[in-house]
C-alpha cells in the first residue's frame, strides 16, 4: 500500500517534470529575446546553469544524508546520498560538456585553467571517487559511514565552486541570480526562461533520486543487506546489545515486497 | 561552431544524459 502511494508520487513528480520541460524548451529556445551581443550561443545557458544548479543541490542532498548517517538517524539516507551523488556527477559532467562547448564559441577555447572551471572539475572528479568508496567491499556499517565522512568533506568544495566567480579573477562570468545583491540583471523573459530550465531540471532530479533510491533498496532487501526502512543488517547486528538477543528479536520483519502482496 | 549549432550540441548532451539517467532507473520496474 505505501508502495503503490510512492509510485503514484513519483509518476506525479516525473510527469510535472515533463510538463515543465514542455514549456522551458520553447521558452528558452524561442521565446526568450536573443542576447545583444553573445548571440544565440546564450540560449546554451538555460540547460547549462540548471544542469549546475542540480549538481549543487545534488551534492548538498548527500551532505545532508551523511549527517543523518552519522547521527545514525532510520531511514533511507544512505541510499538517498548515493543517488543524489550519481545525479550530481552526471549534472557536474553535464555542466562541463556544455560550458566547454560554449566556451569554444565565446572563448575561442574548449577549457581554460579557470578557477570556476578547475573547482567544477575536482567537484566532479570528488563525487565519482565518492561514489568509487562506496563500491568497496566491507561491512554495510562501516561503507555507509565512511561514505557520509567523504559526502562531508566533499561538500566544502560546493561553495567553493560557487563562489569562485566571486573570490578570485575568472574568465567565467559571476552568477546572475543567486549574487549578493539580490537584482538580476537580465531580461524578464530571460529569467523566467532561465527559471522554468530550472525547475524542469530539479523536478527531474527529485524524480530520479526518488526511483533510484527505491531501485537501491529492491535491490538490497532481495539481497538481505537492508529492510525495508533502509536500516543496514550489518549495523543491527553491531547496535543489538548480545544480551538481549532472545529468540523474540529475531522476529521476521515483512520486506516491502512482501507487504505489497499482502 | 557558432549560433544555433552551440545550442543544438548543448541541448543533444542534456538529452543523452537525462536519457541516460532514466534509463538507469527505468530499465528494472523498481
Amino acid at each position: 500500500m505505501v508502495r503503490s502511494w510512492a509510485s503514484r508520487a513519483g509518476a506525479r513528480l516525473g510527469l510535472a517534470a515533463v510538463v515543465v520541460a514542455v514549456v522551458a524548451v520553447p521558452l528558452a529556445l524561442v521565446v526568450a529575446p536573443r542576447a545583444a551581443i553573445q548571440g544565440e550561443p546564450q540560449r546554451l545557458m538555460y540547460a547549462h546553469v540548471p544542469a549546475a544548479w542540480t549538481a549543487f543541490a545534488a551534492f548538498g542532498c548527500v551532505a545532508l544524508c551523511s549527517v543523518a548517517v552519522l547521527l545514525r538517524r532510520r531511514g533511507p539516507y544512505d541510499a538517498v546520498a548515493r543517488a543524489a551523488a550519481e545525479l550530481g556527477v552526471a549534472m557536474t559532467a553535464l555542466a562541463i560538456a556544455e560550458g566547454s562547448v560554449w566556451g569554444h564559441s565565446a572563448w575561442g577555447v574548449w577549457w581554460a585553467w579557470d578557477p570556476r572551471l578547475v573547482s567544477t572539475a575536482l567537484l566532479l572528479v570528488s563525487y565519482v571517487a565518492y561514489l568509487a568508496l562506496r563500491s568497496l567491499p566491507g561491512d554495510p556499517e562501516r561503507v555507509h559511514r565512511r561514505a557520509a565522512v567523504a559526502g562531508l568533506v566533499f561538500a566544502v568544495e560546493v561553495p567553493v565552486a560557487h563562489f569562485s566567480v566571486l573570490w578570485w579573477r575568472t574568465l567565467h562570468q559571476p552568477p546572475t541570480v543567486l549574487r549578493p545583491s539580490l537584482s538580476p540583471p537580465i531580461a524578464p523573459l530571460m529569467l523566467l526562461a532561465l527559471l522554468t530550465s530550472v525547475a524542469a531540471f530539479t523536478l527531474a532530479g527529485a524524480w530520479y533520486v526518488r526511483r533510484r533510491v527505491l531501485q537501491l533498496g529492491d535491490r538490497a532487501t532481495s539481497s538481505g543487506v537492508v529492510d525495508h526502512r533502509g536500516v543496514a543488517a550489518g549495523s543491527a547486528r553491531i547496535i543489538a546489545d548480545p544480551d538481549s538477543m532472545t529468540p523474540a528479536s529475531t522476529t521476521h520483519e515483512p520486506t516491502t515486497a512482501e507487504e505489497t502482496r499482502a | 561552431m557558432t549560433g544555433w549549432t552551440v545550442v543544438a550540441v548543448g541541448y543533444l548532451l542534456a538529452m543523452v544524459v537525462w536519457a541516460a539517467l532514466a534509463w538507469t532507473v527505468l530499465r528494472r520496474r523498481p
